[in-house]
């Protein structure tokens, strides 16, 4: 069975500006549909950034900016 | 010497809808009693949660910067978490604080500046609606398949079920047709029969 390869979101992510809790709209990009947090070969960010983009993304959940299930 | 601080802080869209400089005073004089030094306090924005926190749909959001003196943070956060106007909060420590946000926050100091009430909650948050609506439309086009292939599959067991009666309908008369042609006439099978008893074939005799 042929394995389905997904695209990464971008190209040199870590050059975008610093990753922050209240750009959803920047956030939402690095969001599955059904909420879940993409993999590192998706976003593909460094371990540092991926590390600062899920502290990101489970802050605006603390604060119902983003779901935790959509 | 404090730590800076910001602040975020989910504020009860009853209590802002009643006045919003009272709401404000809720958080500043809290922030203050605990020997804080606000340097901005304005409102971020007013929207949906994603999901519903004490049973409200919508709420205000507050985002400060202040500095607080070391040791006073967990007073801080026991006052905000007895407070019932406050529905969540996250505080984190940062270096400095924005060169955009004390314009945006003298911009609504302004006494000119009026802050609109919030709309009320309504049943269920915008963005819910529209996954519910996704869903939905999905699950109808699946339906819609589903019941297009059921439709194509009767039409196609009608067919078959016509042409297995026509058949059934031809067969009888082309046996009619074929049986006399099959069978012998009366005068040669006769003739074969009378030369099968005799023995004789026409080229012995």
């Amino acid at each position: 069975m042929p394995i389905k390869k997904t695209l990464p979101i971008g190209s040199n992510n870590c050059d975008d500006p610093k990753i922050n809790y209240k750009d959803l709209e920047y956030l939402g990009k690095f969001l599955t549909p059904q909420g879940q947090i993409v993999s590192r070969r998706r976003s593909n960010f460094c371990t540092q950034c991926q590390k600062e983009l899920k502290q990101a993304i489970k802050r605006a959940r603390h604060l119902a900016l983003l779901p935790f299930v959509a | 010497m404090g730590q800076i601080y910001e602040g975020m802080i989910l504020l009860d869209n009853n209590v802002v809808r009643a006045d919003w400089r009272k709401a404000k005073a809720i958080v500043t004089d809290t922030l203050t009693k605990y020997e804080a030094t606000i340097h901005t306090a304005r409102r971020w924005d007013e929207r949906a949660l994603a999901y519903p926190i004490k049973g409200n749909q919508r709420a205000t959001y507050f985002l400060s910067y202040f500095e607080l003196p070391n040791g006073h943070s967990d007073e801080l956060r026991r006052a905000l978490d007895l407070n019932a106007s406050v529905l969540r909060y996250l505080f984190l420590a940062v270096d400095e604080v924005p060169e955009e946000e004390s314009d945006l926050a003298s911009a609504e100091d302004d006494s000119a500046h009026t802050v609109d009430a919030p709309p009320a909650d309504g049943p269920r948050p915008t963005a819910f609606d529209e996954i519910d609506e996704a869903r939905e439309s999905e699950r109808q086009r699946v339906r819609d398949e589903e019941d297009a292939a059921k439709a194509a599959a009767a039409e196609r067991d009608a067919e078959s079920a016509e042409k297995s009666d026509s058949d059934s309908e031809a067969k009888p008369d082309s046996e009619a047709d074929s049986a006399p042609e099959s069978e012998p006439k009366p005068e040669e099978a006769a003739a074969t029969t009378t030369a099968t008893s005799d023995g004789d074939s026409p080229q012995e005799s």
